[in-house]
Formats: C-alpha cells, structure tokens, sequence
C-alpha cells in the first residue's frame, strides 16, 4: 500500500460518495455539492491517468462555470414552495437493483473478458501536443464546437429576453 | 546533523521539501495576515490626515495580536435555521484555493514548494472554487442579505475573472509556459511589464475586483448589505473569511509580481527581499486605491468588465499573438 | 511490478465511469424537477470524459485524441447547460413550478 495507492483510494471514495450524495439527497442544493465533490474527485483521477491539463480544464470548466450557473439556476427557478411527487421506497429500491444488476452484467461478464489488460507506458502527452492536434487534425470539430457554444449563447439570450414580456 | 541527513534519506527528499514547504507557507500566511491588518489601519490613518492605532505597543505593532485576542474570545454564535453542512463548510472551502496557490508561487529561484507544469492552471482553476464556496456561504445562512450580497459577489467574480485569464495568457504566449518558474526566467532581459503594459493593468483591475477590495467591494460594504455573505459567521470562522481575504490580496500582488514585474529578480539582494519588496509595494497600492476610490455602483462595475475590459483584453490577446508569430 | 498497483490497470477506471453512469440513470429516473434531471445529466458526461481518458492512457498513448474529445465534451457541455437553464427559466415564468410530471400540456 504505497503512499499513491492510499491517495488514489482517497479519491476513489471521494468521487462515489459525490455520485451517490447527487441521486439521494432531497434537496438540490445538496445534489450540487455532491456533483461538485464528484468533479474534484475526477480532476484527480485525470492526474493519475498521465493528464494534468484536462484534470484543471475540468476544475475550470465544470466547477468554475457550470456549477455556478446550476445554483443561479436553482436560485431563479428552485423547487421551494412546492414538493415534487416522487416515487415511494419500494419503486426506488426496485429500480436501483435493477440498475445494479445492469451494472454487474455488463461489467465482470462483458467488460473484464475484453480486453488484454492495460498498457503501461510512462508516455506523457504535454499541452503543446493537445494544442498541436487540435489545430492540425482536428481543426473542424474545433471550429463546430465554437459555432455550437455561439449558437447555444444566442439561443439562451434570446429565450430569455423574449419570454420576458408576458406580464 | 546526520540524524537529518538519516532522517531525509529515509522518508526521501521530496516529502522533507513539501513538508518544509507546507510549514514556510503557513508562517507566510500567518505573518502577512498580522502585517496586512497592521498595515491597513495604520495607511488609512496616515491617508486620512490622522496616525492610527499607537497605543498599542511601539506604532501600534502590537495591535494585531489584540485584535486577534478578541476576534477569538467571541463566542461562536451559530443562528438557528442554519442549514449545518453547508454552513460550516464554506469557511473551510474559501481556504483551499489560497494555500493551493502557495504551493506554486515562486519565492526565489530555490525557494518553491513545488514547480508544477501548469503552476498558473493551478491557481485559476481553484480560484473558481472560491467563488462556489461564497455561494454556500451564503445559501447556508439562511438569510436574505447574506444570499444577495453572496450572488452579488458571485457575479462580480465571474464577470471579472474572464480578463484576468484573458490578460495572463498573453504573457503565457510570450513565455511559451504554464510553469511559473519559466516565467520569471523568461524576463531576465526586460521586465514584461514594459512589453505588455496593458495586460498588467487589465491583470491588476481584475485582480482587485477579485479580492473584492474598494472600489470593487459592494458586496460587503459596511453601509449597504450588512457585511455581505458572511453577515452570520462570528469569531473563527469570520477571522477565516477576512484570513482568506488578506491572503488573496497577497497573492493577487504575487501573481502580478511574478507575471509582470520579474519575479525574484534583482540586482544586489538575494531573490527573496525582492521579492518581497516588489509584492509588497502592489499591496500598498491596493491598500492605497481603499482611500482614494469612490465605491463603483453594480451595473457600473458589471458594465466595465463586460464591455471594456473583456474587448480590450481580447485586442491585446490578438497584437500579441499577430506580433509574436508573424 | 507498476502493473500490480491499483492505478495502473485499465478496469478500475471503466469500473468508476460505469458506476457514474448508473449513477446518472438511476438519478434521471429518481429526481423529478428538471434541474435535478440536469445534474445527473452532468455526472453522466463526466463518466464518459472520464471513460475517453482512460482508453488514451491505456490503450492508444502516443496521441492526445482522447483528451481532445474529453476537452469537446467539457466544452458542449456547458453550452447544453446554458441551453437547458435557458429553458428551465422560460418554463417556470410560463407555469411558476418545474416539475416533470406536471409539464403535460402543449398549448394553454
């Protein structure tokens, strides 16, 4: 049990215990923090998977922007006055074992038979390589995904401004 | 003296470095929050015409320790309707980015916890974690000024932290690095302040509006929202708030230091006093803008990122990249 | 001898993406406001970001083409969500709740 091994369990339970916090907990606020604890536990997996840039994109990206708009969100339109009808226990445990059971399947009989283990190479890809691809070979879904983030910005601006006259 | 050397070979040197690291870091924090409190009241005084505290000990030096004394002797009042988790938590949390952006910031040329690759990534990315941290603040308060001065200050953040990445990348551009140590290698010739004169504005603008200093601090103005998202917070975890605080200006002016003004460069003392001197002359002038700056109104402050501030550091983003590669 | 620590084995990574997943279905299906629905939609995507990363390591290292798409995933899904919040602001102007359940009607 090297020191690595202990800090990779670390974030291991870090990351479940977000997911599990994000589809149990009745408020959505605390759903938030879950998903956010998840985020970070991630970030640190990123690390041990040889990717430090992607690991602080995902800092950046999801905790320092979407998180931050699901709680505006959650502020301007939250779920207060009025409880959702959700469905009893026995509904919920009955799909959770469904769920599980899907998981099982799929993972020790489909999963663990394919492949031929893992490779384990000290090749580390530095940013300029990231940077270098994205420019030379995939330079097209780059430039969609720009147009998709300016699409998605007017869309948002404009449903907001023009359900504004309804009074 | 071999007991250390026993002691180093067998842990290995790595962790006797963060380690030793992690203690020069904390007496950093400590020291700059006693010489920050010191140093605020006594600039304000000598701005207003006045000397300020002097009754306790030579020039007042003693008075931090008071303050503190009595920070600490408060009872800590937690309000009933509090939501607990959330609400113990966020001072906590507002803590993490400022001793993650310790361990990258480089004091001298030997003198750094750890030379990370993405050294600035580090820092901005747990900066955004700061943000997330005032909004639990002030959710878990469970009070309507607290939420309004919390998303205050959230949208003020967010508004401002676009040119403050904007301003920086055009010095990474010209340094060809994300590591901080690079950086200060890469101005042995000229400072960068000399070629990019008005990223290091935008960076310092930005950098105040962060910290939420005057004139950028609406959210927790003394005369208009209480004090803002840590209205219910008493004893410690008010003096981590305000800790936290103090410690971002310190690193705001470091990063501005680093980024800007080369680093630990200079000519005749060791790295570390110029260092020292160069942070420390920024945070006078951030100490300096409280006194002498009318508060900015909300849509005023939100106006100036979004319209001026954000065109500008996209131009400079361009020159500098056009002149550069071409 | 680094092939027996935890780390450096492909299946605990595409064990914590699958269980990410199931985490987000069964959170879909569990949650019954639509920002609830929105946040399990995000463990989601980052169980598959997550997933991508993996096979880079392991399976293809010499180039960055999974970090790439984990970047584009990143990227899409903050414009998703900024589409997704849009409407859920526009919903709760025109019926003043967000539950799922209750949004039956297409016309007044």
């Amino acid at each position: 049990m090297t020191l690595g091994e202990l800090i990779f369990i670390f974030l291991l339970f870090v990351t479940f215990c977000g997911a599990l916090t994000t589809v149990i907990a009745r408020s959505l606020i605390y759903a938030l923090v879950g998903l956010v604890a998840t985020m970070f536990g991630i970030a640190g997996l990123y690390i041990y998977l040889n990717a430090p840039f992607i690991a602080m994109m995902q800092i950046l990206i999801y905790v320092g922007a979407v998180a931050i708009l699901i709680v505006f969100a959650i502020m301007l339109a939250g779920p207060f006055y009025k409880k959702p009808t959700e469905w009893s226990k026995v509904t919920k445990f009955l799909v959770s074992l469904i769920i599980a059971l899907f998981t099982y399947l799929l993972f020790m009989r489909i999963i663990l038979h394919s492949f031929l283990g893992g490779q384990d190479t000290a090749f580390m890809i530095t940013t300029k390589d990231i940077g270098r691809s994205l420019f030379d070979k995939l330079t097209f879904p780059f430039e969609l995904v720009s147009l998709l983030i300016v699409v998605s910005i007017i869309g948002a601006l404009m449903l907001a401004i023009f359900s504004k006259d309804r009074k | 003296m071999e007991r250390l050397t026993d002691i180093i070979a067998l842990v290995g040197e790595e962790t006797v470095r963060a380690i030793a690291g992690l203690i020069g870091v904390l007496i950093v924090v400590v020291v700059n929050a006693i010489l920050l409190t010191w140093a605020e009241r006594k600039v304000a005084g000598h701005m207003q015409r006045r000397i300020g505290p002097k009754e306790v000990g030579p020039y007042g030096l003693i008075q931090p320790f008071a303050d503190t004394f009595k920070l600490l002797a408060k009872e800590l009042l937690v309000p009933k309707d509090v939501a607990k988790p959330l609400y113990h938590l966020a001072p906590i949390l507002i803590f993490i980015p400022v001793l993650v952006s310790f361990i990258v910031i480089p004091f001298d040329a030997q003198l750094q916890v750890k030379d990370i690759n993405m050294g600035i990534l580090v820092i901005l990315a747990f900066s955004s974690l700061s943000v997330f941290s005032i909004l639990i603040a002030g959710w878990g308060s469970h009070n309507k000024y607290s939420l309004i001065g919390a998303v205050r200050s959230v949208a003020q953040n967010i508004a401002y932290e676009i040119p403050l990445l904007l301003s920086l990348l055009a010095v990474i551009f010209m340094a060809n690095s994300f590591s901080l140590k690079d950086i200060v290698e890469a101005q042995k010739g000229l400072w960068f302040v000399f070629y990019q004169p008005i990223a290091f504005l935008i960076f310092f603008v930005a950098g105040v509006a962060e910290t939420n200093r005057t004139p950028f601090d609406l959210p927790e103005a003394e005369s208009e929202l209480v004090a803002g998202f840590h209205t219910e917070y008493s004893s410690m975890q008010f003096a981590l708030f305000f800790l936290a605080e103090y410690t971002n200006i310190f690193i705001v002016s470091a990063i501005a230091t680093t980024f800007f003004l080369g680093g630990y460069s200079g000519p005749v003392l060791p790295g570390i006093i110029w260092f020292f001197v160069k942070t420390y002359g920024l945070v006078f002038v951030i100490l300096w803008f409280r006194w002498t700056f009318p508060r900015v109104r909300f849509d005023q402050l939100l106006n100036f990122s979004w319209k001026i501030l954000i065109p500008l550091s996209f131009i400079n983003l361009l020159v500098t990249g056009g002149i550069l590669k071409i | 001898m680094t092939d027996m620590l935890l780390y450096n084995n492909l299946y605990i990574y595409l064990f914590v993406s699958l269980f990410l997943l199931c985490c987000g279905i069964g959170g879909l299906l569990f949650r019954r406001t639509l920002i609830g629905m929105l946040i399990c939609l995000e463990l989601i995507m980052n169980g598959a970001g997550l997933n991508l990363v993996a096979f880079n390591r392991f399976l293809a290292p010499q180039a960055p083409y999974g970090m790439v798409f984990t970047l584009f995933i990143m990227g899409i899904a903050a414009a998703e969500v900024a589409i997704a919040l849009a409407l859920i602001i526009v919903i709760f102007r025109r019926f003043k709740h967000i539950e799922a359940e209750e949004l039956k009607e297409l016309k007044e």
